[in-house]
């Protein structure tokens, strides 16, 4: 029986001593998309993560990958490329794809030379040696290099400049293109944007925000007015029901709308606003209002 | 799978090979210095010599293995370092601590044939090789020699696998105690009998107790000094060393499954 979901995740908690790093979390991602895994630092994407794959053992709640919790056989098909570099030192780059080409039956040389040459490595340097971009990149050759089903990548982009931090993304684009599940987590938002199709949003160990890009950015609406002068008095606006929050900036005041834009566009307009505009969310926008405050949980569509 | 454990072994053999390969070296230098050299036909050494026990060559290649067995006995507690990287091979946990332990377990008998080789090598060089005898005291030196490496390797792999870092510590650690332990029961020895037994009792867990009748105070005895009295005997000793070091590697396979990153 084919699985529904690739990855599923569900009332999954770890607790280190008193401290819970994640509670209660449930997620799940369906095959062949990607989900992008926010929240600040100490959120719990890495211990997920780390549970996800067999790492460390969740202290209740299961976790599975295409229906069945982790066993040797699954990194057959699932690569995972940690936050923080667990290559060897004292190998060489050629040394660590003989370790991979040795380990995996569906270890792809071709590809894995292709990868090598797209992030200009030198195959005989030892990773020693190596920058922290080029660390990360090595242990992106060594995951992509077994074209996996599944892919679990803990700030894949770490350390890498802008011109890789694209390739990486198209990496992952191209993966999902091609069948794979990519579950990935960074602190570049822009990047989580452009490539995710689903975005999970963890502050302190709690899902806050679950649901696909275009249904949370459409939850919301920016209504926009900037004043030649300071923001005036705008009474009972923070208090209406189609209003989430206000924010005062100088000349600027937004009202994170939740329905009815055109009607508070059209109330701020009153006031003799310069100019009003009604915005769509962006994803720093939705993480920023789910990691800044005490904020529910925002349920998007499909989520 | 244990491909890294095999480049990190010929790495450590190689380094173990250049150091005896050195002294080997030094060895022909002194051997062959006017005052040592042995005449081709014996007749005129002038150190006189009617037999050279293999016994002998046998020991050195023994705490040479020992040595080694020392210096590779937290394979898996190095691990812990790129722990993400290793877990997440299509392997199980044990079967890949296994084949690390039979690898290093290869490396230690290969340390050990190594250096009785070169040992043998070093007396063909000085024309010492008529005088060469197998001797008595051959297997129980070369089973207790091999089987106090391994119960080294065995009890510092089986502390260390199931902890994060911390490895080489323990390995300077077990050095010091064993020479205290030994120093403790030699000197306590019909002195002060409580501390003497107290000694002894924990001296189980010594690889040297095992191997020390050979050396220290007593070359060549039958029993152990340094070991209760009820364990001391040679056949008793061979038994004990290779059985503590490979529970000792069984339980390295379990700690090391236990662990988590």
């Amino acid at each position: 029986m084919i699985p529904t979901h690739a990855v599923a995740i569900r009332d999954f908690t770890k607790r280190y001593g008193s401290f819970e790093a994640v509670s209660n979390l449930t997620l799940e991602v369906e095959p062949g998309s990607i989900c992008g895994l926010l929240g600040p630092n100490g959120s719990g994407k890495t211990t997920t993560f780390k549970c996800l794959i067999g790492l460390t053992r969740p202290t209740s709640g299961t976790l599975e990958v295409e229906g069945a919790s982790v066993q040797p056989e699954t990194f057959e098909t699932l690569a995972y490329v940690p936050e923080r570099s667990a290559l060897y030192e004292w190998l060489t780059v050629a040394d660590h794809l003989e370790f991979n080409r040795r380990s995996y039956k569906t270890y792809d040389a071709k590809r894995a030379n292709e990868l090598v040459d797209l992030f200009r490595l030198e195959r005989k340097k030892k990773v020693g040696k190596l920058s922290k971009g080029q660390h990360t990149a090595v242990a992106l050759v060594l995951a992509l290099s077994i074209r996996p089903r599944i892919l679990v990548l803990d700030e894949p982009a770490s350390g890498l400049d802008p011109v890789f931090q694209r390739s990486v993304l198209d990496l992952i684009i191209d993966a999902a293109a091609g069948g794979s599940t990519v579950l990935f987590s960074s602190h570049q938002i822009g990047q989580v944007e452009r490539a995710a199709d689903r975005v999970a949003i963890l502050k302190n160990g709690k899902l806050i925000v679950d649901g696909t890009v275009d249904s949370l950015k459409g939850s919301e609406k920016v209504v926009e007015a900037i004043f030649d002068q300071a923001v005036p008095a705008v009474n009972g606006l923070a208090s209406d029901p189609r209003v989430r929050r206000v924010e005062r900036s100088g000349r600027i005041l937004r009202a994170y709308v939740k329905e009815d834009s055109d009607g508070i566009a059209r109330r701020l307009s009153e006031f003799s606003p310069k100019n009003v505009s009604v915005l769509d969310l962006n994803l720093e926008d939705i993480f920023i209002n789910a990691v800044g405050g005490d904020i529910p949980m925002v349920k998007g569509d499909g989520a | 799978m244990s491909y890294v454990q095999f480049l990190r072994l010929r790495k450590s053999l190689t380094i173990y090979a250049i150091i005896l390969g050195g002294l080997f070296l030094i060895g022909l230098a002194v051997g062959h210095s006017p005052s040592t050299i042995f005449e081709s036909d014996g007749s005129h050494t002038k150190q006189s010599m009617t037999s050279l026990p293999l016994s002998g060559l046998l020991f050195f290649a023994g705490w040479c293995a020992i040595i080694f067995a020392t210096v590779v006995s937290t394979s898996l507690n190095k691990e812990y370092d790129g722990v993400e990287m290793v877990w997440t091979k299509p392997i199980a946990r044990e079967r890949l601590a296994a084949s690390y332990i039979l690898l290093d377990l290869a490396a230690i008998i290969i340390a050990f044939l190594f250096a009785a080789a070169l040992s043998v090598l070093e007396v063909a060089s000085f024309g010492g090789l008529k005088y060469l005898t197998v001797d008595s005291r051959t297997v129980p030196t070369l089973v207790i020699g091999l089987g106090s490496a391994i119960m080294w390797y065995g009890l510092v792999q089986g502390l260390t696998a199931g902890q994060r870092g911390r490895g080489s510590m323990l390995i300077g650690i077990s050095w010091g105690a064993a020479f205290c332990l030994i120093l403790l029961a030699e000197v306590t020895r019909g002195i002060n009998q409580p501390i003497h037994v107290l000694a002894t009792i924990v001296n189980v867990f010594n690889p040297i107790a095992y191997f020390s009748s050979y050396s220290l105070s007593n070359f060549g005895a039958h029993e152990s000094p340094v070991l209760p009295q009820a364990l001391a005997g040679t056949e008793m000793r061979s038994i004990l060393t290779w059985t503590i070091g490979l529970l000792g590697c069984a339980a390295a396979i379990a700690g090391w499954k236990r662990l988590e990153a």
